[in-house]
């Protein structure tokens, strides 16, 4: 089967007054695509923590997505400091967020575990000192 | 409880109402500041309470599905914020209380946290 929808969003870093526009508007999107509520609420959430993670951590990054062959492919991309530990990126709960960023609502570590909480599959790959990319499927049937 | 209950019970005021089920029961209230939280632990049939009058707020309700926001201890949001709300149909209302006690009043009326309850993807 042909792709049927593609696109990307460019985040960021520090834009906090973004934050949330490329997720909402992938919403948009999908819903307009006569998807799944519940796959499109997973879908979103996961790319919600996804773009936050770009915006907290990242000096910029790409947000892409496709579905194809009955699946929705999101893939997050970053510049940034990369992740030095992933296993313990992935523990409910832990954090590398400055106070500032937990007082405006984020940074509980809960981003990671949401993603993959909420992914068929989760795939993360990260280089220190270079960036990380985040793969999220969703079986759409 | 109804929605018109429960404003009654937090002495709230409208800044902007879309509900157009006003016989909808809630069961369920996710109350944080945490945005965090509300993605991971939220329902789509939770209220959101809480004391973050941001635009990131409104934003993290339209892509959980949430609907209706209650703004605890008068944080009366900006205009950005309430614009963005009335884009994406999501109802504000404002509380004079804080988060603590408006989540006292309301589990008191048998309300529960959305933490506390599993939910199946198709609920």
């Amino acid at each position: 089967m042909d792709t049927l929808i593609e696109g990307s969003f460019h985040i960021v870093g520090g834009d906090f007054s973004n934050a949330g526009k490329a997720s909402t508007e992938l919403k948009t999107i999908l819903t307009n695509c006569g998807l799944d509520i519940a796959k499109i609420r997973r879908a979103v959430i996961a790319t919600f923590e996804g773009e936050m993670n770009i915006i907290i951590y990242a000096v910029a990054g790409t947000i892409t997505y496709e579905i194809q062959n009955g699946k929705l492919l999101i893939t997050l991309q970053d510049i940034g400091p990369g992740i030095k530990n992933i296993e313990l990126a992935m523990t409910e709960g832990y954090s590398t967020a400055p106070d500032w960023v937990r007082e405006m609502g984020w940074g509980a570590g809960m981003g990671l575990p949401n993603m993959k909480k909420n992914a068929d599959i989760f795939k993360i790959n990260s280089i220190v000192g270079e960036g990380t990319t985040v793969e999220i499927i969703i079986n759409l049937y | 409880m109804l929605l018109k209950e429960i404003i009654s019970a937090l002495e709230a005021k409208t800044i902007v109402d879309f509900t157009t089920e006003p016989n909808k029961d809630y069961h369920w209230v996710c109350a944080t500041d945490l945005m965090s939280d509300v993605l991971f632990y939220s329902t789509c049939q939770s209220l959101l309470l809480t004391g973050l009058a941001k635009t990131q707020t409104i934003r993290t309700a339209t892509v959980a599905d949430l609907s209706i926001i209650i703004f605890t201890r008068n944080n009366i949001p900006d205009d950005e914020t309430i614009e963005l709300a009335r884009t994406k149909g999501i109802s504000l209302f404002v509380t004079p209380f804080s988060t603590f006690t408006a989540s006292g009043k309301l589990f008191t009326q048998g309300l529960q946290c959305c933490s506390d309850v599993n939910f199946t993807e198709e609920d």
